[in-house]
């Protein structure tokens, strides 16, 4: 998994390209706190350009939502036209996490 | 193309400075092909490892067909190394274009991207051996105790199916299963309290080197029939309540970080799956792909 963090107008914004995966738990850990540490009310998880997940991936992205939700933050995910959308589908993750781009 | 002398593409119209970046080349023991123009077809046997383009070369205007020289270098999936001046046209064509600002420049990149380029080629050959390997299996047995074994093995036999990105999902919970929950058997509970504090690879790590974890192994036997693979899937823990679990529906399990593996697994394209006993063996089908 790769990933850029932006932050602009309260909104910061996580793009992760690759594979986000079981193995990717530390990566992902780090990526978090540095999202939760900016000043941003919102976060967007970008998943368009990920090309693969797996549902410890899903589950990694609950935790960044939960740790949002501490601090007051909400969180969405956007899929626009991501190859994961139907891996996203078949884990009815919408019912988890609310998408930006519905 | 392995045993072959490594390839580089030169594309430069001046003579002079042809030479310059055939020197470059030549220095990392590349053998050189020269190309007036990359989208035209020209006769070439072989396949680059370098694309090198100079500052006097002929690039398209507007839309034209694709040529063979073109479409050589981007089955090569070769580093196309050229001048600011030609990035925005050439990355039209190309994936993988990386400019050099100065020629000086050249040859210290030209040497690093082609080590990355060589590195993932083999693996790619590597890949397309193991692929070709199990599709021509009827028979095979694999023992692993790993998370990145289990991850490998999927994506392998996932290649044999119709929908290989869901399949690869499926047999990947199912496999990472065998290892956490049955052979170092770590409950659902545990899994998401240790997901929760980012302890979760840390503890799978510990007990994977611990006496009484260290010597277990998942043991998948593979068979295939005129339609499907047959996967029979064994671990060496004590099983679970699957009877309970796979009454379950996505939406009954809730938010839960942990647990959502074998739902996801049910929904992945698997003709059957069915657990067997006290749960720590399995087995399941899928339909063979074209």
């Amino acid at each position: 998994m790769k990933y850029s963090l932006q932050e602009s107008d309260s909104v910061v914004t996580v793009q992760l390209t690759g594979e986000l995966t079981v193995t990717d738990e530390e990566e992902f850990r780090l990526l978090s706190q540095k999202a939760i540490e900016t000043s941003g009310a919102k976060c967007i998880v970008d998943v368009t350009k990920l090309d693969f997940l797996d549902s410890a991936g899903l589950g990694l992205i609950l935790v960044l939502k939960e740790m949002c939700e501490e601090l007051g933050k909400t969180v969405t995910l956007r899929i626009g036209q991501s190859p994961v959308r139907d891996i996203l589908e078949i884990s009815e993750f919408d019912s988890l996490i609310p998408y930006e781009d519905a | 193309m392995i045993g072959q002398q490594q390839c580089c593409f030169v594309l430069e119209k001046n003579v002079t400075k042809r030479r310059e970046i055939a020197a470059v080349a030549r220095n990392l023991g590349l053998m050189i092909v020269y190309h007036q123009c990359a989208f035209t077809s020209e006769q070439n046997d072989f396949e680059p490892d370098l694309v090198v383009f100079g500052h006097d070369v002929d690039v398209p205007q507007g839309s034209v067909g694709v040529g063979s020289v073109e479409l050589l270098i981007r089955e090569s999936q070769a580093p196309v190394l050229c001048p600011p001046e030609y990035k925005d046209v050439l990355l039209e064509h190309f994936d993988n274009v990386q400019v050099y600002a100065q020629d000086c420049l050249l040859e210290e990149m030209s040497r690093a991207l082609l080590e990355g380029h060589i590195k993932r080629r083999l693996l790619r050959n590597d890949l397309v051996k193991a692929v070709t390997g199990i599709k021509s299996c009827e028979q095979a047995e694999f023992h692993f105790k790993t998370l990145e074994e289990a991850q490998a093995l999927a994506l392998l036999l996932a290649t044999l199916a119709p929908e290989k990105k869901l399949l690869r999902l499926g047999l990947s919970e199912l496999f990472i299963n065998a290892v956490e929950h049955g052979n170092l058997g770590i409950s659902g509970g545990q899994k998401q309290a240790l997901k929760r504090k980012g302890r979760w690879l840390e503890e799978i790590e510990t007990r994977l080197s611990q006496k009484g974890y260290a010597d277990k192994y998942v043991r998948l036997r593979f068979s295939r029939d005129d339609k499907e693979i047959h996967l029979s899937l064994l671990d060496e823990g004590k099983g679970f309540d699957w009877r309970e679990m796979l009454g379950l529906t996505l939406k009954q399990k809730g938010a839960e970080i942990a647990g959502r593996g074998i739902l996801i697994a049910k929904k992945s394209g698997l003709n059957t799956l069915e657990y067997l006993g006290s749960g720590n063996e399995l087995t399941c089908s899928f339909s063979l792909g074209g």
